[in-house]
């Protein structure tokens, strides 16, 4: 692990450069992708200011509801305490940073900042935010696998990690990339919406397309993370919970409010499937021993991991945890082609709804025909009678004006007599 | 008569640009760095914006946009952590004073 490295003798936390280096290449990618919407630099410098400050206050604030038990007790009990110990645990309970804490608090920075900016619209924004962020992540990630803040279960793959000095207790076993599996995921998550927003179907919808497939993804990946901080309720993390009501939301917006049941029927079952093999098996083992949990879970966990206090809950096999990855991973496939395509019966009723309104549209035509020639034939109609008025007035007139000259003429005679 | 070429908002984001800069390299003035840079950053876009809706040349706001995101980054560098940097630091922070290392203790 290579949590600082040096350079001309500075130190520098490997997490905040890759997280800098994301920024960069995501500040690239949006202004080149923000040309579509004709959005100055500017707007978008902004707009990623607006993200970052978000962001970081977002991943904080969830950090610190995590540990909202530790807050409560360091408030009751502020007066027992130094000023410098008690900021030193106030920084330890607001310190850390939790992803979808930093994804929910840039989602209301953006929602804020496009309510009083007239240069920028909401939708487009958040196009532009839901191909992004998942590029950003990636490099986040890398930078957790590079700090060894992240880790993964014990596993016959992976790598062997040496000289972690955050959490000793990893040194010199096997484990599962977890991070680095997690960056690849979002970087063919970034390449999935990227194609969609450059085909531009789906203007508008990119960041409940994200919402459906990454929470899925980390849903998964949690149960391979191997990290104590797990089992917030039901056995199952906050991050976890929070992938539920994303993907229920983008279920919603996606499937329901358009009327499209077999997509939602669809995306139901998937949830229905993670929360039963998230949940189940925990409340099966729940009642026996920690050593027949260990038992039951075969072969990645052994007394070593238990000692460490790392990964001792699992009731999963590497395999299994696999297996559902992959079935998670094709559900998501088959949710994105059904929110994208529709399913055979919604062509059907959309092939029906097409030729409806095409024959509505013809007889709509014909009508305005109708309607045309008459307005046309009553145009013709009064035009030649105000021509057949303006015909007669100019022959009374033209007989006036003769009648007039002939008038004229003969008194002009007259007088010459 | 009110002056909207955005000069005043170009020179402020220059000037809290080449401070940022300078703070970025120092350790314990990062954070400080940071949001001066954020601060400079919103001057020199404003003014820029500014200064191109007037039809003046945009030099100096996009030197103070440059400066403030390059004194942006290296003090982000320096700010930014990973969860456990983060707590370890608070934990050393709280050990440092007493001999109490863990809030759990306090259950």
């Amino acid at each position: 692990m290579f949590p600082y490295f040096e350079i001309f003798g500075k130190t520098i936390g490997s997490y905040g450069f890759c997280a800098m280096v994301g920024l960069l290449v995501c500040g690239a990618v949006g202004c080149l992708l923000a040309r579509r919407f004709q959005i100055a630099y500017e707007d978008i410098i902004l707009i990623m200011v607006v993200i970052g400050v978000s962001l970081v206050i977002g991943g904080h604030l969830l950090y610190g509801i995590t540990n909202a038990d530790k807050l409560i007790v360091l408030i009751k009990r502020a007066s027992e305490f130094h000023i410098k110990q008690f900021f030193g645990y106030l920084i330890q309970i607001f310190g850390g940073m939790v992803y979808y804490g930093g994804f929910l608090g840039a989602c209301a920075g953006l929602l804020i900042y496009t309510k009083f900016s007239k240069a920028v619209k909401r939708e487009q924004v958040f196009d532009l935010f839901a191909v992004c962020i998942p590029l950003f992540h990636v490099f986040g990630r890398i930078g957790c696998f590079f700090s060894g803040c992240c880790y993964g279960v014990e596993s016959k793959f992976g790598f062997v990690v040496h000289g972690n000095t955050l959490i000793p207790e990893l040194n010199d076993v096997r484990r599962l990339p977890v991070s680095l599996i997690e960056a690849t995921c979002n970087l063919l998550i970034f390449l999935v919406l990227l194609r969609m927003f450059l085909k531009g179907k789906e203007t508008g919808k990119m960041i409940f397309y994200y919402m459906l497939i990454y929470p899925v993804a980390r849903f998964t990946l949690e149960f391979f993370r191997g990290d104590a901080i797990r089992g917030f309720l039901f056995g199952l993390s906050t991050s976890q919970w929070i992938s539920i009501v994303l993907f229920a939301v983008a279920v919603w917006k996606l499937f329901l409010s358009k009327g499209k049941k077999s997509g939602a029927v669809c995306a139901g079952l998937l949830l229905a499937t993670l929360f039963v093999t998230g949940v189940a098996p925990k409340a099966v083992y729940a009642t026996e021993t920690p050593d027949a949990v260990t038992a039951e879970a075969g072969e990645d966990i052994t007394d070593e991991t238990a000692e460490n206090g790392v990964g001792k809950d699992y009731s999963f096999t590497a395999k299994g945890k696999f297996v559902i990855f992959v079935c998670c991973l094709f559900s998501v496939g088959i949710c994105l082609v059904i929110a994208i395509y529709g399913n055979p019966n919604d062509r059907l009723k959309d092939k029906y709804r097409r030729a409806r309104k095409q024959e509505m549209l013809k007889e709509k035509r014909k009508k305005e025909a109708e309607m045309r020639a008459i307005k046309r034939a009553e145009a013709d109609a009064k035009y030649e009678k105000e021509l057949a008025e303006y015909e007669a007035y100019m022959k009374e007139y033209e007989e006036a004006k003769a009648a007039k000259a002939a008038a004229k003429e003969a008194k002009k005679a007259a007088k010459k007599k | 008569m009110e002056n909207n070429n955005g000069k005043g908002l170009s020179i402020a984001g220059l000037v809290l640009g080449i401070v940022a800069t300078l703070l970025s390299f120092f350790s314990f003035v990062n954070i400080v760095g940071l949001i001066l840079a954020i601060v400079g950053l919103i001057c020199a876009l404003k003014g820029s914006k500014a200064a191109k809706a007037a039809g003046v040349p945009t030099g100096m706001a996009t030197a103070g946009v440059v400066l403030s995101i390059v004194g942006l980054v290296f003090s982000a560098i320096g700010v930014l952590a990973c969860t456990v940097c983060v707590a370890c630091i608070g934990c050393a922070a709280a050990e440092s004073v007493g001999e109490l290392g863990d809030l759990s203790s306090f259950y």
